[in-house]
């Protein structure tokens, strides 16, 4: 059980990072863009200001990404991943039933045939 | 700080001893400090001074809590002393350290005089001259240059803004997108695992699923292929991608053929279209690989297995002395040709049958896989093929031995009860179940249970002290064999007139024993016992046995001959219309000659013309057939040459009684007698048989010699 708990919560983890690292991205371009023009020097931290104002938006995205690769692990883990048991889905279900009855037929029809054979 | 006065003049300096008698200049640096010097102080201010403090004093020393209030001011005195210290500390370091750094400053400049002040552990630290300082020329920007400035930021950033917040509403537009895609793919991968199929991640591409559809017990060169990619197509629908791999859809079909044409054909399955439902393409990729994987298996057996052969990609088994079966691999069609015939049934059960030994071989696998492996040795183990024909072949030859034997065995056995001997024969066939064994499950006990160890015991009882017990068996391992094992009862004759080979391996060996011992032991019945005592005058008038167990001779005290009785069954093949083979038990009687008679035989007595009658008939050239006179009233004769066919050929014979040209008389007394039975028939045939003669009957009347004989 120690495996999955830590990959519980370790997923978990995951998850709670990556929300606030979009929640991070998102008020970092907020400041951004309410940050008022200053007096000296404005071109250059102009500029400097929309570079991170793109990497910003884009890590943005990248977060959301993240999410979303997120829950397609959480889809693959509970299709097949260690949550299911091991010999769950196995066994014979019907075969037993089905193989018996076939068993008893195939004698049956070899002895009527045994008993009166056929013309050819 | 409240109870010091603000004006007191605070004195950094220790509090002074005790002695008030100090050295002058002491006191005078106090006055100088406390009035300003000495200017203003004359007697009488000194003298008001004293006079006031004095009542200062006065009053102060009237309350009494002054005294406890002092240790209070003094410890807050010390306290405030001590956080001033602290504070005063705290300026200095801050001066110390702006000192280092302007003449770290500096030192780049003038070092010698930066060195004088700088602290000798920051020159260690960072060494001298490493911080440099410049002048810069104030920036020359006008103002309209800054609003020129301003503007141009302005303009940015809102242009910045628009571009952040455009590729931001794309990307959420483009990730609803693959959500929606996601979601869609997601819910038909949860359909096809719903159906049972394993899902597991493509061991090369970590994020592109994949479908199992094929078997853990495959050979290795079929597990390569039973991965399918499962790949996401634009509209977000799965597609089942197999790769490198062949995917048209294959099986195996099962032909049954009879003179060179095809009288039966196993069910050919409709190929599934492109664009069905994902679960029908895996299904039909599943069953291609078996079938794939049931041929490559059934070729390798087939090259050890030696009565089925290979040609032009098919294999072919001859079924029975009609039918063949033929195997072949055929690409499934979407319209398929729909091909029926009379034995449509057997070709698809066989096509059944092997696709389930094909399950019950990969089940085996997987057992003999679970258990400890082997010792590891240097050659490498190749693995067996595996036994799908062999099964099926053992079961059919077991079932054609069964019937062969019963078609001996029942004739026999209505050929015996016709005799109406004192104790009926009884007759039995009963195949052996074995117990099933507990750690299969139900399946494979099923499909061993029909194909392995198969035996039928047959168990004939002629007399009450002979039972014969057959144990017919079918082997598969190396080849497919038939054994028979065989054991007499214990107080039987025949142990010592003709003891049983233990093993027989061909049917035709068994039927030959089985003649002669029956043969034995019904000649054995008219051998008196040897309890009692012989009689030492004459020879005994009974029968007494030859070296050959199944004929028996007696002497006649009237004549000096000796009678000669033979016992035969035989078999002929199947040849007449009335029914199948027929089994003939033949009691011959005549003349003993040569060493045998042990009389002078005056054998012209008797007139002879035609050919002698040879010791074992062949039907053509017996004797005369005696029968009894009741007989001959009624009409009844033992059947004459014309009605058998002996050879087959159907010929007509002209011997017999009554025809010209081949007379054939023997010596009188002399003739046999026959007890008839087919294969098949069934005993509501009465047919010539109600008034046959019992076994006793005949042999009595054979062996006394009638009137107008001597």
């Amino acid at each position: 059980m120690e495996g999955a708990q830590r990959t519980t919560t370790s997923l978990i983890d995951r998850e709670e990072r990556t929300v606030a690292a979009l929640l991070t991205r998102f008020r970092a371009l907020v400041t951004l863009a309410a940050e008022p023009v200053q007096d000296g020097a404005t071109k250059e931290v102009a500029a400097a200001h929309g570079l991170q104002m793109e990497v910003e938006g884009s890590a943005l995205v990248r977060a959301t990404e993240d999410l979303l690769q997120l829950t397609r692990e959480l889809k693959e883990l509970w299709l097949f991943g260690p949550l299911r048991g091991i010999n769950e889905g196995e066994g014979e279900g019907q075969m037993n039933v089905d193989s018996q009855k076939v068993g008893e037929l195939v004698e049956a029809v070899l002895k009527r045939v045994g008993e009166h054979p056929p013309a050819s | 700080m409240d109870a010091i006065p603000n004006e007191f003049p605070i004195s950094l300096r220790s509090w002074p001893s005790a002695n008030s008698n100090d050295a002058l200049p002491s006191i005078i640096q106090r006055i100088n400090l406390e009035r300003g010097g000495f200017q203003n102080i004359t007697e009488e201010s000194l003298r008001e001074e004293i006079a006031r403090e004095e009542l200062n004093n006065g009053d102060n020393g009237d309350s009494s809590s002054e005294d406890e209030e002092e240790p209070d001011r003094a410890k807050e005195l010390n306290a405030a002393r001590e956080e001033f210290i602290g504070q005063i500390e705290q300026a200095h370091q801050a001066s110390m350290l702006a000192l280092d750094f302007i003449s770290l400053l500096l030192s780049k400049d003038a070092p010698v005089q930066a060195s004088l002040s700088l602290s000798p552990d920051l020159q260690a630290m960072v060494g001298a001259k490493t911080l440099g300082a410049d002048k810069l020329a104030a920036p020359r920007t006008t103002e309209a240059q800054k609003q020129d400035n301003r503007n141009i930021a302005k303009g940015w950033k809102v242009q910045h803004l628009n571009k952040t917040v455009d590729s931001i509403l794309a990307s959420a537009t483009r990730l609803e997108k693959e959500i929606e895609h996601e979601t869609k793919y997601w819910e038909q991968v949860l359909a096809v695992s719903e159906k049972g199929w394993a899902i597991c991640r493509l061991p090369n591409q970590k994020h592109i699923l994949g479908v199992r559809f094929g078997f853990s017990e495959s050979s290795p060169a079929f597990k390569g292929r039973s991965l399918a990619a499962l790949k996401r197509k634009s509209d977000g629908t799965i597609s089942l991608d197999q790769g490198l791999a062949d995917a048209e859809p294959k099986t195996l079909r099962v032909r049954i053929e009879v003179d060179g044409s095809f009288t039966g054909s196993s069910i050919l399955r409709k190929a599934v279209p492109q664009d069905s439902p994902v679960e029908a393409l895996i299904l039909q990729a599943r069953n291609t690989i078996f079938s794939e994987e049931l041929w490559q298996e059934l070729n390798r057996e087939s090259r050890i297995l030696e009565p089925v052969k290979s040609k032009d990609n098919t294999l072919i088994y001859q079924l029975t002395d009609t039918k063949t079966m033929v195997l072949d691999l055929v690409p499934l069609e979407e319209e398929p040709l729909r091909f029926t015939g009379p034995d449509d049934a057997i070709a698809e059960g066989i096509f059944l049958a092997l696709n389930i030994l094909l399950s019950s071989a990969h089940r085996l696998a997987h057992r003999k896989r679970t258990q400890p492996p082997p010792p590891i040795v240097l050659e490498k183990r190749t693995t067996p093929p595996l036994n799908l024909l062999r099964p099926f072949i053992t079961r059919v030859k077991h079932q054609e031995t069964i019937s062969k034997l019963r078609d001996i065995l029942r004739p026999l056995h209505r050929v015996l009860s016709s005799l109406y001997l004192d104790h009926p024969p009884t007759y039995t066939q009963i195949p052996t179940l074995w117990p099933p064994q507990p750690n299969l499950t139900v399946a494979e006990r099923t499909v061993l249970a029909l194909t392995e160890r198969l035996e039928v015991t047959a168990t004939l009882t002629i007399t009450p002290t002979t039972t014969i017990t057959i144990k017919a068996q079918t082997h598969s391992q190396p080849t497919v064999f038939p054994q028979f094992v065989l054991s007499i009862s214990p107080e039987s004759p025949l142990h010592i007139t003709c003891p049983p080979p233990t093993r027989l391996d061909s049917l035709p060996a068994l039927q030959e024993y089985l003649y002669y011992a029956t043969s034995c032991v019904l000649a054995s019945i008219f051998v008196p016992s040897s309890n009692h005592p012989l009689e030492t005058s004459s020879p005994p008038l009974e029968w007494t046995q030859t070296t050959t167990p199944s004929i028996l001779t007696k002497p006649l005290t009237s004549t000096t001959k000796t009678k000669q009785l033979a016992f035969t069954i035989r078999c002929t093949p199947q040849s007449s219309p009335k029914g199948g083979a027929r089994t003939i038990l033949r009691v011959q009687w005549e003349w003993a000659r040569g060493d045998l008679s042990g009389r002078n035989l005056a054998l012209s007595a008797f007139p002879t013309t035609g050919l002698r009658s040879t010791l074992w008939g062949d039907g053509k050239n017996a004797g005369v057939p005696y029968f009894t006179d009741q007989e001959s009233r009624l009409g009844v004769s033992p059947f004459g040459e014309e009605d058998f066919d002996f050879a087959g050929d159907g010929e007509g014979n002209g011997s017999g009684n009554g025809n010209g040209g081949k007379k054939k008389r023997g010596l009188q007394a002399e003739g046999y007698y026959e007890w008839i039975a087919w294969v098949g028939e069934d005993d509501s045939d009465k047919g010539f048989f109600e008034v046959v003669r019992s076994l006793r009957s005949v042999v009595e009347s054979a062996g006394t010699v009638k009137g107008g004989e001597k």
